[in-house]
């Protein structure tokens, strides 16, 4: 279940009101005098929550992104690219490709942490 | 007789909402730019791969080949278990049978183009050279969006940036004699044929701004690059024999198999979480030109630097330069802002 799915559950790829673009603040429900409603708050756990999952998807899929290079280091196999390929070099690029892509979602845990 | 405080007002809500917008549309863009490694080092990959056995029996057969039997089965299998562990393939799900999943088929269409484009131009040209072109696809997508949206990107640093990709892809192109495979016209077609691409993924970056308006970004996602695997085989299979021969050698041989779970995986991690959570947030413009940018700017550095390609510091040069230049296209000075607001 995504972020834009959760703030309308009731429908199924509803249109929305807004484009990206051009960023108007979306609906949202009436404050009262008592503080958020109880749907925002449940809005906003199960932003949280997608977010965790979010991560956890990517670690899994960071997971089977290195273990093929892993493997292409071990057998050798980065020799049929050529000559001037750099073996070791593969499995550094992977590890830094995850640590930039599980480096994106942390900054969105600890930026939007409100949500 | 004592007087209570009043506790001071926290922000309305829609004020609330307004900052969250913000915030949410700068996280936008740092995925944009952090998935941008990922597919340098899977299309940067692929761009070296396309040239060697078996793919190089017969062209553009090969570079068909390369992405219905590599980039795209692999990237949708780690796209599904993205989908199933972070479960999103509800959205998936729902939106199987819709009238909306036209538009995935649409986009699918699109996307299957583009990247049937990059590794044709890939073969010809090299991913060091068709890498950076490639990436300007993010602007063509803001231009069609801008219009379309009736966004005001026509601005004195918009164009300033434009002149900056302008005069860096210049300075790419001086690199090709270097690091481009072919020469004559066999260059200039690679070129041309790269420059569809970037037209066909343009219009997929707009169209990726129009659909997730309607539909989650991964769920979307999934359908789009399932199909670009029925389209492609289907395609591939019924259009071209050679491909039967290469399907067998490719799938019989467990290095390149091997290869094609590094490709399809970080092309997976880059669609997820630059390219479609990237303009979801982002929009099509700041997302897109950076999603491009960056992304494309890693396959030319990837290949030079660890992939074995000869080294040009007119790549190099050139794609700092771009950077700049979607910089600029991508911020909003603080005069122009105070206006809008105004």
């Amino acid at each position: 279940m995504s972020e834009q799915a959760s703030s309308r559950p009731q429908n199924r790829a509803a249109p929305a009101a807004s484009s990206k673009t051009t960023r108007t603040a979306p609906a949202q429900p009436p404050a009262s005098a008592t503080g958020p409603e109880p749907s925002v708050d449940r809005y906003l756990a199960t932003v949280r929550q997608f977010k965790l999952r979010r991560l956890y998807g990517l670690l899994v899929l960071s997971g089977m992104l290195l273990v093929p290079l892993i493997v292409i280091y071990a057998k050798g196999w980065w020799r049929l690219t050529g000559t001037g390929s750099v073996g070791s070099g593969w499995v550094f690029v992977g590890i830094g490709v995850v640590i930039a892509a599980v480096g994106a979602v942390a900054v969105d845990l600890v930026y939007r942490k409100e949500l | 007789m004592t007087a209570t405080t009043p506790a001071a007002p926290g922000p309305s809500l829609p004020e609330r909402s307004r900052a969250a917008d913000g915030k949410k549309t700068r996280v936008g863009m740092v995925y944009a730019m952090l998935a941008g490694p990922a597919l340098g080092l899977a299309l940067g990959l692929l761009s070296v791969l396309v040239t060697k056995p078996p793919f190089n029996l017969e062209q553009p057969t090969g570079a068909f080949a390369i992405v219905a039997l590599l980039q795209v089965p692999f990237g949708v299998l780690g796209i599904a278990v993205f989908a199933l562990v972070s479960g999103t393939w509800r959205d998936a799900y729902r939106l199987f049978g819709h009238p909306v999943s036209w538009w995935t088929l649409f986009v699918a269409v699109g996307g299957f183009v583009g990247d049937l484009c990059y590794a044709v131009a890939a073969a010809l040209i090299g991913g060091a050279l068709a890498g950076p072109i490639g990436g300007l696809f993010g602007v063509v997508g803001a231009i069609i969006s801008g219009i379309l949206y009736r966004e005001k990107i026509l601005r004195w640093s918009t164009l300033i940036g434009l002149a900056g990709l302008g005069i860096g892809i210049w300075v790419v192109l001086s690199g090709g004699k270097v690091v481009s495979p072919t020469h004559g016209i066999y260059e200039f077609v690679g070129i041309l044929v790269i420059v569809g691409a970037v037209l066909t993924w343009g219009f997929e970056n707009f169209a990726i701004a129009a659909g997730t308006d309607l539909m989650p970004a991964e769920g979307f996602l999934w359908w789009r690059a399932f199909l670009e695997l029925i389209i492609a085989n289907a395609l591939m299979f019924a259009l071209f024999p050679v491909a039967r021969t290469m399907a067998g050698r490719v799938w019989s041989d467990p290095k390149l198999i091997t290869f094609g779970a590094v490709i399809g995986f970080g092309w997976a991690i880059w669609m997820i979480m630059g390219y479609y959570i990237g303009i979801a947030y982002a929009g099509a413009v700041r997302g897109g030109v950076l999603a491009g940018t960056f992304g494309f700017f890693f396959i030319a550095f990837f290949s030079i630097t660890v992939y074995g390609v000869p080294f040009s510091s007119a790549v190099i040069i050139g794609s700092v330069v771009m950077f700049v230049g979607a910089a600029l296209i991508v911020s909003e000075p603080k005069g122009y802002l105070a206006r809008k607001r105004a």
